[in-house]
């Protein structure tokens, strides 16, 4: 019982709180919407029909945008940084060979890619991809290179006595082994990959949860600003749940041995 | 001509320390015929588990040769299983597919990953994870799913030194029986000289420079640890040190 409320106990205070403080107008409502406001701009933009409006009726549309946009960047940052990670975990020239590059690269503000991004590839979907990709690259590549070097040897010669190939001994004891680091890096991966969503959709593209945030700054929307943010927050939550058990059910490394 | 199961011929192996060699094992020469079961022991140091390691072909020497029924050993593989001293378990895999993890064909060989199951008393615990099942336990795991392929040769590395003093003596029990019953040849490494007469045919007493011995344990089978002569063997042995 405790533990699963526990959970809502923050969100639910600071509702409470946000409840109060539009009911005492502890905050101006230019500055802070109360909750109510909130939830009807939400109500509208998720359930309303378009034309009702300013927003209403656009959440599908942004929502495919935005987890497309967040689906392409952290598969391309998967399929390139697991390897690789794995890769330079395990074997002394790959790991010069890429180190002081990846984290030279890593010390750059992601932000500071922007500009070059829109020279490169224009306003839209690749722009977007590439800084999602691009950030998410980072952990899950750092972190499966850390879990793969820390492997036990042993249970690779063990695999090795026991006539497994190389080939089978990388997906049947290396990956396995090194599952609990390869699960945080591809959480945080993900994490960091909405974002750069919302930085990269913050450059000028019609559609997409970003888009919408900052279409309402400038038309001074508070109440729409929140609910974009409640709405990444959310899907944020969801998006790594849902890798979470995707993972527990795909992997029996990643099931018994939760990160 | 028949070739003995496992010949080791002047074998040394040295490490680059500083720029200058250190000699770790140095022209040991022993030959082991099918189902013998032989003891290594010896100081710690005296290059013990680098014999192992060196038959298992986990390294290579750096003088003399490895053959196993006439044929030098290359790589690491089934036929020269290895049981380690420390807990080498996948703790991903259950206690069943921990057992039929080498096999090809798991399909096919259920009923020996099943046989040795209850062989080895773990029949009741085949669900369970190795983080969830003793000491004494996993080193019946780690027995079982090398026995599974049924290996030529079996290279114990101290397997049951982390155990307490009573699970050990259950364990080498167990394992005589497993021998008994398929006679692989076994070179057990291990630093009880209890241990060494209860086991062994033959017991090499290794030696830090060229000076290895051999001792033959005629007892019969099975062994009494109380007898006059268990110990006057041991305490010959011990006096080989």
């Amino acid at each position: 019982m405790m533990n699963r409320l526990l959970p809502w106990l923050l969100p639910g205070a600071f509702g409470a709180f946000w409840v109060l403080a539009a009911a005492f107008s502890w905050v101006p409502e230019y500055l802070m919407p109360g909750p109510g406001q909130v939830l009807e701009t939400g109500r509208l933009y998720i359930l309303g029909r378009a034309g009702d409006a300013p927003y209403a009726g656009r959440f599908v549309e942004d929502l495919v945008a935005s987890l497309t946009r967040v689906g392409l960047g952290f598969f391309l940052a998967t399929a390139l940084g697991l390897p690789l990670g794995v890769w330079s975990g395990r074997v002394a020239w790959v790991r010069k060979l890429f180190g002081t590059s990846v984290n030279g690269l890593r010390a750059v503000p992601g932000i500071t890619w922007l500009p070059l991004a829109m020279v490169w590839f224009g306003i839209g979907l690749k722009t977007t991809v590439f800084l999602v990709a691009l950030a998410a690259f980072f952990p899950i590549y750092l972190n499966a290179a850390s879990g793969a070097s820390q492997v036990n040897p042993l249970l690779l010669r063990a695999g090795a006595m026991m006539g497994v190939d190389r080939l089978r001994g990388t997906f049947a004891i290396l990956l396995p082994a090194a599952m609990p680091a390869i699960v945080t890096g591809l959480r945080l991966g993900l994490g960091i990959s909405w974002a750069y969503l919302v930085l990269g959709e913050l450059s000028g593209v019609p559609n997409g949860l970003g888009a919408v945030i900052m279409d309402a700054r400038m038309l001074g929307r508070i109440d729409m600003i929140v609910v974009g943010i409640i709405l990444i927050a959310i899907l944020g939550r969801a998006t790594d749940l849902a890798l979470k058990k995707g993972l527990t059910l795909l992997f029996k490394s990643a099931a018994r041995m939760p990160a | 001509m028949s070739f003995p199961m496992l010949h080791i011929d002047h074998l040394g192996k040295a490490f680059q320390v500083d720029g200058s060699d250190k000699s770790v094992l140095t022209d040991l020469s022993l030959c082991l015929d099918r189902g013998e079961f032989v003891c290594v022991l010896g100081r710690s140091g005296c290059g013990k588990s680098t014999l192992i390691n060196l038959v298992a072909g986990f390294t290579f020497p750096t003088s003399g040769r490895i053959l196993v029924q006439g044929n030098p050993v290359e790589r690491p593989g089934p036929d020269r299983c290895v049981v380690f001293q420390d807990d080498a378990l996948f703790p991903w895999l259950t206690v069943e597919e921990n057992i039929a993890f080498g096999l090809r064909n798991k399909k096919r060989y259920q009923d020996r990953v099943a046989s040795l199951l209850d062989m080895t008393g773990l029949t009741g615990f085949r669900k369970y994870l190795p983080e969830e099942i003793s000491g004494g336990m996993k080193q019946r795991v780690a027995l079982a799913r090398v026995l599974v392929l049924d290996p030529g040769i079996l290279l114990m590395d101290e397997p049951f030194a982390a155990l307490d003093a009573q699970t050990r003596e259950e364990m080498q029990a167990l394992f005589l029986d497993l021998w008994a019953r398929f006679h692989h040849t076994v070179l057990f490494v291990t630093h009880d000289v209890r241990e060494a007469v209860f086991l062994a045919d033959r017991v090499l007493v290794m030696d830090r420079g060229r000076n290895h011995q051999f001792m033959d344990i005629t007892l019969s089978r099975p062994r009494n640890r109380e007898s006059e002569d268990f110990s006057v063997r041991a305490r010959a042995l011990r006096s080989m040190l």
